[in-house]
Formats: C-alpha cells, structure tokens, sequence
C-alpha cells in the first residue's frame, strides 16, 4: 500500500484485503489505516463534494469512530481532526461546541473560530473561557511553565483575573471579514470549502483579531508570575502539591479554591506565637511549614519561610532577602504581624533597605557594650519612627529591630554588605551610628571602636569618627550623590562665584550675644574687684598704707617719690627696707591689684611707677592728714 | 563689660594679629560658651577653697581650646591662684624616662604666673614672698629665718621629695641672706627642675634629689602647697597640645603617660589633693581614639564616659570632659563684632554689613574653614581693621575684595617616637640603656 492509495491502484491483493476489512465491521485497527483512509476518501467527498445533508451527521459520527481507532497514529489524527473541525459543525449546535485548552496544529481550531466569531456576531460579550481558550490555542502566544505544571491553578486564577477585569465579559469588535472553511481533501482529488453560518448569516472571521489576543497574553503573564514561586517549589518538589508550603505560595485568591486544614492550623500557631511576643526558635518555624527540621537551614527554606508566613499575614525577622545574615538554627527569630497578607515580601522601597543597614549598624553599636540600654532601645525605636516608610514596611522594621536586638549583629558580614552601600547613604549611616553610640548618655570605648570599624568598612576616614561624636551629630550638609569626575585636562573653569556670601541666622547672633553678655559680667565680676574688699585683710600691721605691712609700707612710700626707678636703684631701696626684690614686687604689686585693681610697678627697662595709683594713694595720704612728697619727673 | 586697659588693648591686638591666643583680655572677645566658663570659675573657686579639679577641655582643631584655657588661666590669677601652664610636645610629656616629664615640669616652672606677673616667670616672686614673711614673722618672734622656714615647710616633709623642697628654699634665703646670689639662682634653677643631675644638684646646694622625670607630679603637689604657704589660693596646671601623647608610637610610652594622668585623675575625684586643678587640652580624637587615644586606657575611659543626655542645650558638665562646639558663622560674627569694639571707638566702627561682607569674602576663598578654624580669618580682620585705622581716607568696600586669607590646615599628626626629645643625662649615676 503506497501513502496515498486509491482502489484503481492497488494491487489485487490489496483490494481483497479492504473487502474484508469493510465487511468486518470497519473496526479492526490492526490493518493498515490506508484501508480506512481509502474508506474515508468516501466519506469525505460524500460530505463536501455530495454535499449530502440527509446523512451528514452520520458521516461526523463515523469520521469520530475512525479517529478513535487509531489514537496513536499522527496522520489519522491529523487529517481526521482537520475534517471533523470544518464537519463537525453540521453535526453539532453552537452552544455544544466546548472551547479547548490544548493547543493542537498551528492555527486557530475552526471549530473555535467559529464559535467565538458567532459569539461576536451575535454581539456577545466574551467570557473567560473563550478568550483562554483562544489565547491558549494562539499559534503567537506564550505559555510559560507555571501555565503547564500548575494547570489548574493557571485556568482558575486566569478566570478569576478575568472576571475581575471584565465583570460583563471582554466585549470584541466585529471583524468585517467572514469566516470561510476551506478544506483540501486527504485524498487530494479535490478542494472543497465551508461558508458556516449562524441564523443564515456569515460568521466573521477572528483569526486576524490581535487585540483580545494581547489582553489574554496581559492577563497569563500576571497570572503566571503569580504563580512562579508555586510552580518552582513543585519543580523541586512534584510531590509537594498539597503542602502548607505549596499551599502558602498559592496566590491568596485561590485558598478558597484550594482550601487545606493544615493552612488554617498555621495560622493559629502563628497568632500564639505573635502573641507571645514574637520570638521562636528558627528550627521550630521550619518545622511547621516543613513537617520536618534540618541540621542546616538555608536561605531558600528561610524565604520560603518567610513567603509561606507573609502570605497568612505573618511577617519573618530577620527577613532573608535583606538581612545582612541568616540566622542559626537553633536561634530565635521574629514572627509578627504583618496586617495584611503580602506576596511580595521582596518588593521593598530603597530608604527600607538603607533602614535596615542603618539599624543593623545602630544595633551593632548598641550591643558593643554588652548590653542594651533602655534609652538606647528607644533611640533606636525612634530612628524607626523617623524614618519615611510605608505602614507595612514600619512594621517590618521595628520586627527586624526586635531581632537584631535578640541577636547580635556580625561584623564581618556587616562588612561585606557595607560595601554595597552609596555614598549617598553614608551621612545618614554616620548620623545613625553616633546617635546610637550617645543614645544611653555614655559612650563607652567599646562602642567607639565599633564606630570606628563600621568607619572604616565604609571607607570613611576614621578620624572623622571622632569629630562626628564630638559634634554629637552629622553636619546636615548636602549628600554627596555622585562623587565629582576629575575633569579633562583643558582650558580651566573658573570655580563659580557664589551667588551670596554665608547667611547669617539673626536669631542664632542675638541669642549669642545675649550669651556672651552673661559671660561678661561673670568674668565682669571677677575682673572688676572692688576697691573696698581689701585693705582690712592684714590688720595686724601697723602700717603707713592700709593693707600693707611697715616694711612693703615704708618701700611704697619711697617709690612714690618718683615716676622711674632703675633695676640697681630699686635693688638698692629694696634692700635699705630689708626686702627681696622680686618678693617686695610681688607684694607691692599684689597690694596695688588688690586695692586699686592696676600694678603699681611696671617692669619695664626698670620700673616704672603708675601715675594713677600713685596720684590715688597721695589723695589717700592727704586725706588722712599726711603729705608724701612727690617728685615730679 | 570691664574698661578696656590699653595694655590689653594692645597685647591683644598684637597677639590676633601673630595668629596666637592672647594671654590678657580675653573676656573682651570671649564669644558665648557661658556656661562652661561658669562652670569652670566654679572650680577655680573650688581650687582656692581647698579643693581640686580636673578638666579636660576636648575641642576640635580651631574650636577654641587654647583661648579657653588662657581664659580660664585669666581667671584663675585674678583668683589669687598660682598658675604653671604649658603646652607638651615631642620632648615634653607627662611621663618619660629620657627626661622629657622634666622638660615639662621646666617648662610649666618656667611660666608659672601670679596676677603680678602673668606673663611666667613668677616663681622668684613666689619664693621671695614667702622668704620675706618667713623672715617678718622671724623678726617678730626674733628667731632665725631659716628655721623659721623649716618650721613653716615642716608638714611637707610628709610628702614626697618636701624634705629637699624645703631645703632648697632654705638655701635661697641663705643666698639672700650671705648676697650669694649664685646660691640664689641655683635654688631657683632646681625649683625649675633644671638640674639634670643629682651629682651638680649635691655641688651646688647639698640636696641630693632633683626634680626627675619620676617626681613632676610629686612636685607640682609640692608647688601647690608651697603656694599656698605663700598666700595664694592654690596652683593650676594647664597642659595643652594633649594630642602629642597620642601621637607617641610606643604604646609602653602612651600607657605611662595615660598612668599618670589617671593619677592625677584619682587624686582630684577622690579628693586627695588640694588646692591644686588641671586643665587638659586635646582634640576628640586625642580623647576617644580606642586604640591609641585616652579611651585605649580601660581605667581612664570609665572615668571619662560622658552623659550625653546633656545635649541640645541641656549641657552637663559635671563630668571631667568639657567639650568645645566648633564654632558657628553666627559665632565668628560676634566675635568679630568683639574685635572692632576693641579696635576702635564706637563713631568710627565698621558697619555690620562690613562684617558680613568679609565674611562672605572669607568663604569665598576657603570654604566652610573660615569659621571652623578661624585664626586666619580673625587675623585678616585685625589687619583690615589696621589699615583702616592707619589710612583714614580709605574705604573698608574698597579693601575686602583684596584680602589674602589663607586655610589654616591644622596640626602635625607625625607619630612621635619614645626616645624623641631624650636628654643626655650626662655623668648621673646610672647610665641608661637599652635592649
């Protein structure tokens, strides 16, 4: 038998062998379909050349009996499907015809397009079924795996997507150009075609319709990323369908869909735990979501973790994807609430990630004394307030401090991941660091050290540590954002003039000169003696000058006799009243200071003689009814 | 504000203009820090009632540290106390075995003031005052003068090297006595820890200690005490440029240095010195460097930890750390407006937006340095300020834009190695060496 047979070229032999096949019922699968191809080249130029209406239906039926014969064979397959896709609607109503979620040949099934464009014709809006199915069966569409391992899950969130989009249906413009079969028989005598029509009217043809097409592909890859993390953890896992883990990484619409016991159990857990306060051993939580626990916890199983709890409305501390580690074991971490449930713990805003170092850095320094201090929990809660983030991520947050708080922050891996760090953040990690190191009022040399080693793997200059706890605060400067280029060797740019000089606050200047008022008459008080405090100090003398005794009295009375003495005149007065020089000047002088706030003896090339205080001791002198006589140079 | 004396007028003028600290007049320009200054007033009050105190006075390069403490210096002759500053350096140290701590000790002798003499050199006065009231009680009682001293010097001999101390007083009171004025200066030299060997010390005045590296604390007890003997109130001790013990290399050499400070420390807290006070000055990094600065000393840096709750306005400076806000534009503007109050009369004064406008100037040319460190840029203004004063027809718009005002780049940071500043100790009776 060649591939295409007719009954004229066959041998005898051959013609014998398909007598008895027809005769035996036309069922025997165990001839060579060319006997049934030979049989259905009949059927099918009965059909589109006869165009015999009477037994159409019959000829469907037989056709589908045929193909089911041969289940294995492509080209019955093949060239069957292709009839019974233009036949079949002779046989069958519009509202029978199912739509397919298997993409079969490289075209749309007719049978599709006819039942989406008469849907349209009629002015239907399309449901969700039709345009997956259209979608799925589109030669130009893509399918990624999720949409194949996580079949089920793909067509029920795909459905529900879609009717949350198009509550009405997606409704389609009516293309202008009608459906037309046309069908090149399997025994290639002849060509014949179809004009199907709906209530005796054309049925327009979709195949050129793009639109609904792309809305499809919007809403699979929605839904297929959805469902990446569910179709992974099965690639790992084929047996995993129907775990808590699967069942935490479905999206959230589809627990109802997907109900599980366990699921329900978790959460009771969770919220006991939470209500404890939040920290559990890490073992004990992958425990529950794994039924099983491990030596060594990797940082897959602490995302899938973390993911399973988030979408329950639990969060995880330390959260794996950002912590500058994973924690132990046999350590504790934080569960808390999350308020919602979240699917993507990973999308987080940059200043949470800078958030998190700077805390990660706050705590490093907090602990470096041993132990946490009160007023330096709260200067850390408080860095938490202040920073600009969302409630959710707040939440995180102030978990993860909870944690760094119970765990102790390791310097090497805080190394590492410092080295990510911009510049741009630098100031703000610098301000965080110091205000943790000042937060319990002491700085402890432990602290400084780790300040000066967080510095350091920040690349900063280490001497600038100790200016900025000094200062008690980062300068509030501009940030460096992008560190400035050395620029091309060249003509040189004249720096630019700056458009004022430095503002000076007003408010700031009178509050200092208000300050600097009071330190004047503080010093004001000490530097201004009164004249009337001495004087009575050394009674006990009797003596020429109050305050004096008769020999430093007698000595001033002599040098008061003129305005200049020499050094070797004054050695030589000195010694004539029995004193020592330097003492007797520092007496004297001491003595004038004292009562007249001025020395009397100025050392200079000799000495010289204050004319005020000697003016002022004459006057006093008079006074008392004595003269000192006074030789006026 | 107090008169203006034309001395401090021009000690100060004359001093802004060499780019240094005036020593006199200082609260003419002192800008603000109110409550630091009467905290440390309190403790120079403390220090002549008997009491002690310590302080050190941490501030950034150019926040002001030495003006403060001449300041305070200021302060505390007015006071009536006695006061030995000095600044360290590579070959003067608190602690040495080469006889740098001497150097120090000669150093402070060497500028130890009274309000007579606040300009150093004081201690002969110091000395002959209290020779001279020895010798007028002597008179009185009609006993000899030199055993007068040594009643009057006995308790020192509680003390460590007081017996010698008081022996060498002795022997200046000889000197003046006899009119052997070499027996006088060699008194005096010895107070000053010039001697550098016992064997010249024994020659010239039979005592057989000096003042060495091991006793300068010893002996500035001892001074504070004779002080007092003296009639003054007690005995402040400024050391400033404290960085230059953490720029010692030998982390032997700093731990001894920081030894002796906590000495000094313990003394002061515990109250077992009197009538004597420090003052300290060094940068935060001379403070808080954990491998080499005053917190790599376990014992000191408990001692030193800060309430730091004592911020934004709320200061507490009950703890022996005194820290120094860098200064601020505002700051550098009152300070200047001190300068021209002091450099001329009120109808001749530059108008503020003369200020403002040499300020602008002033960071034009180097920055935010301007007021951070602002030597050069007082210091420019005093020479504008000398100009105007010298050419009256000239306009101060005309001059600004001319002036040179140059960054002030801070202090060496070179590492000092142990041995630097080392003195030959010539033929004492041990020789040292070295491993």
């Amino acid at each position: 038998m060649p591939y295409w047979p007719g009954y004229s070229d066959i041998s005898p032999q051959c013609r014998a062998t398909y007598l008895d096949w027809l005769a035996s019922g036309r069922n025997d699968a165990s001839y060579n379909p060319g006997y049934m191809f030979l049989y259905f080249y009949g059927l099918e130029r009965r059909f589109f050349v006869d165009q015999s209406n009477e037994d159409a239906k019959d000829i469907v039926q037989e056709v589908r009996r045929l193909q089911s014969l041969y289940p294995d064979n492509h080209s019955v397959r093949r060239y069957l499907g292709e009839f019974l896709d233009i036949a079949m609607l002779a046989e069958t109503d519009l509202d029978a015809i199912e739509p397919i979620f298997e993409r079969q040949s490289w075209e749309l099934p007719f049978s599709l397009k006819y039942a989406i464009g008469a849907r349209i014709d009629k002015g239907e809006n399309l449901t969700a079924d039709w345009l997956l199915s259209w979608f799925i069966c589109h030669p130009e569409t893509n399918l990624r795996t999720p949409a194949t391992r996580c079949r089920d899950e793909f067509v029920a969130l795909f459905r529900m997507r879609f009717d949350r989009r198009f509550p009405d249906g997606l409704k389609v413009t009516k293309p202008r150009k009608s459906l037309t079969a046309s069908y090149r028989a399997a025994s290639s005598e002849f060509q014949g075609s179809a004009n199907p029509t709906v209530d005796g009217k054309p049925v327009p043809d979709i195949s050129g319709l793009r639109k609904p097409v792309e809305i499809a592909q919007e809403l699979a890859d929605e839904v297929m990323t959805d469902l990446d993390k569910l179709s992974r953890f099965l690639g790992r896992n084929p047996d995993g369908r129907g775990s808590v883990e699967a069942h935490a990484l479905l999206p959230s619409e589809l627990w109802d869909a997907f109900p599980s016991e366990e699921m329900d159990r978790l959460k009771s857990w969770a919220s006991t735990i939470v209500d404890r306060g939040g920290l559990v051993p890490l073992e004990e939580v992958i425990g529950r979501l794994e039924g099983e626990t491990s030596e060594k916890i990797g940082k897959r199983q602490m995302t899938g973790a973390a993911d399973a709890l988030a979408r329950l409305g639990f969060g995880l501390a330390p959260d794996p994807r950002f912590a500058l580690r994973s924690p132990k074991a046999e350590e504790p971490v934080v569960l808390f609430s999350l308020g919602e449930p979240i699917e993507r713990l990973e999308e987080v805003s940059d200043s949470y990630r800078s958030a998190l170092i700077e805390l990660a850095l706050g705590s490093f320094v907090a602990h470096a004394d041993g132990r946490i201090a009160d007023p330096e929990r709260r200067a850390l809660e408080d860095q938490v307030s202040a920073a600009s983030l969302s409630d959710q991520e707040r939440r995180r947050l102030r978990a993860n401090l909870e944690w760094f708080l119970a765990v102790p922050p390791d310097m090497a891996l805080l190394r590492r991941k410092l080295k990510e760090v911009g510049q741009d953040s630098q100031a703000a990690m610098r301000a965080a660091l110091v205000g943790a190191a000042h937060a319990d009022g002491i700085i402890h040399s432990d602290e400084v050290a780790s300040i000066e080693k967080i510095y350091k793997a920040l690349g900063l200059d280490p001497a600038l540590a100790y200016s900025d706890l000094h200062a008690g605060e980062v300068a509030d400067g501009p940030r460096t954002v992008r560190a400035s280029k050395p620029g091309r060797p060249g003509e040189a740019i004249p720096d630019l003039e700056k458009a004022s000089g430095p503002k000076l606050d007003a408010t700031r200047i009178a509050a200092i000169r208000s300050d600097t008022e009071r330190v004047s008459s503080v010093l004001g008080q000490i530097f201004d003696v009164e004249e009337e405090e001495s004087g009575a100090s050394t009674p006990d003398y009797q003596s020429q000058v109050a305050g004096l005794d008769p020999k430093h009295g007698a000595l001033v009375l002599e040098v008061l006799t003129r305005g200049h003495w020499s050094e070797t005149e004054f050695e030589k007065i000195c010694a004539s009243h029995g004193l020592m020089v330097s003492g007797a000047l520092e007496v004297v002088n001491e003595w004038a200071f004292e009562t007249y706030d001025e020395a009397l003896l100025d050392e200079y090339d000799g000495y010289d003689v204050s004319p005020e205080i000697a003016e002022a001791v004459k006057e006093k002198m008079s006074a008392e009814g004595r003269d000192v006589e006074v030789e006026t140079t | 504000m107090s008169k203006l004396k034309p001395r401090e007028r021009d000690a100060i003028v004359q001093a802004l203009r060499a780019g240094v600290v005036p020593k006199l007049g200082l609260r003419h320009i002192q800008v603000g820090r109110v409550r630091e200054i009467e905290e440390l007033v309190k403790d120079m009050d403390r220090i002549s009632d008997g009491g002690s105190a310590i302080r050190f006075i941490i501030g950034e390069y150019g926040s002001g540290k030495t003006f403060f403490m001449n300041l305070i210096r200021l302060v505390a002759l007015e006071k009536g106390l006695v006061v030995m500053f000095a600044d360290l350096a590579p070959d003067r140290r608190i602690h040495a075995t080469g006889g740098q701590a001497r150097g120090l000790y000669a150093e402070m002798a060497r500028n130890l003031s009274t309000r007579t003499k606040p300009d150093g050199g004081a201690l002969a006065s110091v000395v002959e005052r209290f020779v001279s009231q020895a010798h007028r009680d002597a008179e009185e009682r009609d006993a000899p003068t030199g055993s007068v001293i040594r009643e009057r010097l006995g308790h020192f001999e509680e003390l460590t090297g007081g017996f010698e101390f008081a022996e060498v007083i002795r022997r200046y009171w000889e000197g003046h006595e006899t009119g052997d004025d070499e027996l006088k200066s060699a008194a005096l030299r010895w107070l000053r820890g010039e001697f550098a060997t016992r064997t010249d010390a024994r020659k010239a005045l039979g005592v057989r200690t000096i003042i060495d590296d091991a006793s300068v604390y010893d002996h500035l007890k001892l001074m504070s005490a004779f002080v007092c003997e003296a009639g003054y109130k007690g005995l402040l001790v400024g050391l400033d440029e404290m960085v230059n013990l953490y720029k010692l290399t030998s982390s032997q050499a700093r731990n001894a240095n920081y030894e002796q400070i906590l000495r000094i420390l313990n003394d002061v807290l515990q109250g077992s010195a009197e009538n004597l006070g420090f003052l300290m000055g060094g940068t935060p990094e001379f403070l808080m460097n954990t491998r080499r600065g005053l917190y790599s000393y376990e014992a000191l840096q408990s001692r030193l930890a800060e309430n730091t709750f004592a911020r934004d306005g709320l200061v507490d400076l009950s703890g022996p750390v005194v820290r120094l806000a860098s200064l601020t534009p505002e700051d550098l503007f009152v300070l200047l407006a001190n300068v021209r109050r002091i450099m001329q009369d009120d109808a001749g004064a530059l108008p503020d937006d003369a200020l403002e406008a040499f300020m602008a100037h002033c960071s034009d040319r180097i920055g935010e340095a301007y007021f951070r460190t602002p030597r050069n840029t007082v210091t420019a203004f005093v020479n504008l300020l000398s100009v105007l004063e010298q050419n009256p027809g000239v306009e101060w718009s005309d001059l600004i834009e001319k002036i040179e005002v140059s960054e002030d780049l801070g202090e060496d940071m070179t590492e000092v190695d142990e041995s630097t500043g080392a003195q030959d100790l010539g033929d004492d009776d041990l020789i040292s060496f070295k491993l």
